[in-house]
């Protein structure tokens, strides 16, 4: 094989060399066929003359030479795209256009499927040899992923695991250089960081003996954190900072690619390592691990051993083991697995938008086939006249096929450049929108588009070449100079790709008009709040000195009254959970009640300080709100909201009852580490949108932020007047900071922003966003394709249009003609759109929105939504009478004189 | 002369080559000399065949190509086999012998 490739590219690229041989042997060959014939008595020119007869013709053997040499087919390629180059030169604004074209939609294509890879096909950055040990409670089938004690036993007894690790995720509190951090990381033990393939960058990983020992003193930083609290001085490595108010020495620092695109844990925003401690293990709030399967050992082996291990755990520790086993699972796996209801509709909408995009490639596509097919008829003669002095069919199909494939081949390389230009622009959309390792044009996306180039180049390249090879075929040379009407079933062809545009830009106009207007409706549907100059402000009371309830509700008293004293801000209010921010959830008994009674339904629960329903215009329906005079000594008291009185309370009994959080027989305990009190309903309150704007309104309950209190709490403070809002802004700001200097604060928002950032918006807006570019982009391809159809089609009837204005056709006459071939044109691709449309909508999930927050696509609008197809249809019949218009002008002023005489 | 001609069957001329250049390397002009002798000038060789058969052997890197000198002193092309063209003349040559014994056999029976 290779001597067979070396010697074809021998005999290509040194063809004088080894024409020069050819000959020198065929010489040497006669010569010695003509001194044999004078040995055997024939005179020399007799001599020759026989050997001349026996050589046969001398050009034909070097040419089967040749062939056995086998050049000429790789000749014929190179011949073939020497001639293509030629004409693309000859031709450059075909050429430009051809290649813009192509180059669009490989390029728009191309980075959408770095964002598929990206997002959705992207590799777990660990090798399959890590694993990760889920716990799966065996009754429900569900988990916690928190292992039961005594975990660290497995490592022991198992002989397919090495390398396991437990760890444990801690919201550290450092103080450093820079001031005071809220600093996500783990409690992790020395394997940790070996079974995920890590080591520190600078410094060192933690050592068995800094586990065993108990000393909890050193700590390893993430890329990230060494850099903002250090600003990356190599110097902080072996310098001193507080972590959990006790002083720790950095010994390590990892590097920046850590955990880039890992989900599971976050361990991408996992900042500070510190080492796992004996205790950790035994502690209710339980801990995580992984490991490395042992090399030539299979998943199945390692998890049939893990479970028989379990079981003899289950013997011996039957308390903590009965109802549990332990799953292994590959990050892929568990990738996978973490992929929740809003990173589905994330994945779904690029799926959405990847189609998108192949429909404006195709139409692209169409266009270059169009201009193809045009620029064949001017170059008939061309063909003609090869044909006539011996170039077969097949050749000039050949000839054909390889100036469509490079004039492809450079637009799917102008496309990989507007790929590559595009990545950042296409990085900063999607990062607010779902989560991606790097957009980058990995091999993946490299040999997506070389295989969308090749296909798309056969594809359509290979119908003009087929075209013009046929129309070869059936006429001749004769055509060439006399009148003739064109061939009619190139003009077919040409009619039947202008309206599959129009089939296609159809489809995408109507799922972007379905999807536009759900995105309106949704932004039309009413928080439940006044949101008008409100600012907010987010922290977690995590830090260990707000474990004492008491100190955290003086410190919220506190606050809040600073913050009411802020000039220009009209009301205060504190609060676990804001609207469009989510709550948690819990189940809840209600006192009187058999335990099966109350739906098994979760409901929110919220703590808010006493002006959270006049602050935000929450209107009272029943009873009373929550009062000043809740305080923690006063009697526990809740208010419920619409949807809770009448699921939980139908015959409207509410106010009165007693609710208590958590299901009979649960050990609950709050934030403050006490079990939940019964409490009594003083009143109810309209319904807020608590999570998304498209869900149906779900039961809540508000505690008094006084009476107990989450971790969660939010700041919100409406100001006097708009122009009083940066300044109150920045107050605030400063009043937060100063009522804890080491409490971490986010930044100020408005309410309009939670609104505008929300789910239920910043996941539509993209969608819509892009999908309108790609529609766009549609009309204008479908435009510019019917007008070259036409243009071309009333060059070519010039003399029949004369002829009739000759007979007495009116000027309006001409342009109804022009205008019922466009009609011809678009209509059926249009009516073929319309179903392909209906039909695909049906694959958009529509309806109700899930208690989890899983999307809709299409929300307020029905999929048959009539003004959104009419509109579309309205739009593209517009456009098409504006691509009408300028060769209706023409053929309207066709000369009736000079056509006649036209040829 | 020309009756005792008769036309090589598809296939073979590259089988006789090879045997050819199994003992010495040759050139064109001699291979078709000494197929023509050893043969009993039954089986003549064509230039217009032979050098197109050459080029193929030679592309398939059975034979290998090196220029020399004849015995009248000019400078002449001399093929000699390859390691693979030895061993694909061996398959060649047990495939030929089975075929004929086969024909040999069917054509006796009658």
């Amino acid at each position: 094989m290779l001597t067979d490739v070396l010697y074809r590219f021998r005999a290509l690229f040194h063809r004088n060399a080894m024409e020069d041989e050819l000959d020198e042997e065929l010489r040497f060959h006669f010569d010695e066929q003509v001194d044999k014939y004078v040995r055997s008595g024939l005179s020399r020119a007799e001599a020759v003359r026989r050997a001349r007869l026996a050589f046969g013709g001398i050009e034909q053997l070097k040419d089967e030479c040749r062939d056995a040499r086998g050049v000429l087919f790789l000749e014929t390629v190179l011949q073939d795209c020497r001639y293509a180059l030629r004409m693309m030169r000859r031709y450059p604004a075909f050429t430009a256009m051809a290649v813009l074209l192509i180059g669009l939609g490989i390029g728009a294509s191309t980075s959408m499927f770095s964002l598929v890879t990206a997002s959705i096909l992207r590799r777990a950055p660990y090798s399959d040899r890590l694993i990760y040990l889920w716990r799966v409670d065996k009754p429900q089938g569900g988990g916690n992923l928190r292992l039961p004690r005594g975990v660290l036993d497995i490592h022991d007894q198992s002989r397919s695991l090495e390398r396991f690790a437990a760890y444990r995720g801690e919201w550290f509190l450092v103080n450093g250089p820079s001031g005071s951090e809220r600093v996500g990381g783990y409690y992790v033990q020395p394997n940790w960081l070996t079974a995920l393939g890590t080591v520190p960058a600078r410094g060192r990983n933690f050592l068995p003996e800094e586990e065993r020992s108990g000393r909890s003193d050193v700590v390893i930083l993430s890329d990230a954190l060494w850099k903002r609290m250090f600003n990356g001085n190599p110097s902080a490595l072996g310098s001193r900072i507080s972590v959990q108010a006790r002083t720790s020495t950095i010994i390590g620092i990892l590097p920046a690619t850590f955990g880039v695109g890992t989900t599971p844990f976050d361990f991408d925003k996992a900042e500070l390592f510190a080492p796992f401690l004996p205790d950790h293990a035994t502690e209710d709030t339980g801990v995580f691990a992984l490991a490395n399967l042992r090399p030539a050992v299979s998943l199945v082996r390692a998890q049939s051993e893990i479970d028989s291990i379990v079981a003899g755990m289950a013997q011996r520790d039957p308390a903590n083991w009965k109802n549990s086993s332990i799953e292994l699972v590959t990050p892929t796996m568990q990738t996978r697995h973490f992929c929740g209801p809003t990173c589905v509709q994330a994945h779904r909408g690029i799926w959405l938008l990847f189609g998108a995009v192949g429909i404006v490639l195709l139409m692209a596509c169409a266009n270059v086939a169009n201009l193809l097919l045009a620029r064949s008829v001017g170059r008939r003669r061309e063909f003609l006249i090869r044909a006539a002095i011996g170039c077969s069919g097949v050749r000039l199909l050949r000839q054909n096929l390889t100036e469509s494939m490079l004039l492809f081949g450079c637009g799917g390389a102008l496309g990989v450049l507007i790929a590559w230009w595009s990545t950042t622009l296409l990085a900063k959309v999607a990062a607010a929108y779902v989560e991606t390792t790097e957009i980058e044009l990995d091999g993946r996306v490299l040999a997506f588009s070389v295989a969308a180039t090749l296909v798309t180049g056969l594809l359509f390249g290979l119908l003009p070449a087929l075209r013009s090879a046929k129309g070869l075929l059936k006429g001749g040379l004769k055509e060439v100079s006399g009148f003739t009407s064109a061939p009619v079933e190139r003009n077919l062809t040409r009619r039947l790709l202008v309206s599959s545009e129009f089939t296609l830009a159809l489809v995408l106009l109507i799922g972007f008009g379905l999807l536009l207007r759900s995105f309106l409706y949704v932004e039309s549907i009413p928080v439940g709040i006044w949101t008008d100059r409100l600012l907010t402000i987010d922290t977690t009371l995590v830090s260990p000195k707000y474990k004492d309830t008491a100190k955290k509700i003086s410190f919220a008293r506190v606050l809040l009254e600073r913050v009411r004293e802020i000039p220009g801000v009209e009301a205060a209010v504190l609060t676990s959970d804001l609207p469009l921010t989510g709550a948690g959830a819990t189940n809840i008994q209600i006192e009187g009640m058999s335990s099966a009674d109350p739906q098994g339904t979760e409901v929110r629960y919220i703590s808010a300080s006493p002006e959270l329903f006049s602050t935000l215009g929450i209107p009272l329906l029943e009873g009373r709100t929550l009062s000043p005079h809740d305080t923690e000594t006063a009697a526990p008291v809740v208010v419920i909201n619409k949807s809770m009185g009448e699921l939980f309370f139908p015959n409207g009994t509410a106010v009165g009852r007693r609710i208590r959080p958590g299901l009979p027989g649960e050990h609950l305990t709050w934030g403050d580490g006490k079990p939940p009190v019964w409490r009594e309903i003083v009143g109810v309150v309209a319904d807020v949108r608590q999570r998304n704007l498209e869900e149906d309104s779900r039961p809540v309950f508000y505690r008094p932020y006084f009476q107990g209190l989450d971790a969660p709490l939010s700041v919100a403070v409406r100001a006097r007047s708009h122009a009083d809002m940066p300044r109150v802004a920045q107050a605030l700001r400063k009043t937060v900071r100063e009522a804890d200097p080491q409490q971490r604060w986010d930044e100020v928002k408005s309410m309009q922003q939670i609104i505008y950032d929300s789910e239920s918006l910043s996941l539509r807006r993209p969608i819509v966003r892009l999908l309108g570019s790609f529609g766009l982009l549609a009309v204008i391809l479908a435009t510019a394709g019917l007008y070259a159809v036409l243009s071309y089609s009333v060059t070519e009837r010039t003399r029949e249009i004369g002829i009739r204005m000759a007979l007495g056709a009116s000027r309006f006459q001409v342009f109804g003609q022009i205008a019922f071939d466009t009609l011809r044109l678009t209509a059926p691709g249009a009516m073929i759109g319309v179903a392909v449309a209906y039909w695909l909508s049906s694959l958009l999930p529509s309806g109700h929105i899930d208690w989890s927050g899983s999307g809709v696509f299409l929300y307020g609008v029905s999929r048959s939504d009539a003004a959104t197809y009419l509109s579309v249809v309205a739009v593209l019949f517009c456009v098409s009478l504006i691509a009408t218009l300028v060769p209706a002008r023409r053929a309207m002023r066709v000369d009736p004189a000079a056509a006649l005489r036209h040829e | 002369m020309a009756d005792e001609h008769i036309d090589l069957p598809q296939g073979t001329l590259d089988l006789l080559i090879l045997k050819t250049l199994a003992l010495e390397p040759q050139h064109g002009w001699a291979i078709s000399e000494r197929i023509q002798q050893i043969s009993s000038n039954v089986l003549q060789i064509q230039q217009g065949s032979l050098y197109p058969a050459l080029h193929r052997l030679e592309r398939r890197g059975w034979i290998k190509a090196q220029w020399g000198v004849s015995e009248n002193s000019r400078r002449a092309k001399y093929y000699d086999l390859t390691k693979s063209g030895r061993k694909q003349l061996e398959t060649e040559a047990g495939a030929w012998r089975k075929l004929t014994a086969a024909m040999a056999q069917v054509l006796d029976m009658a």
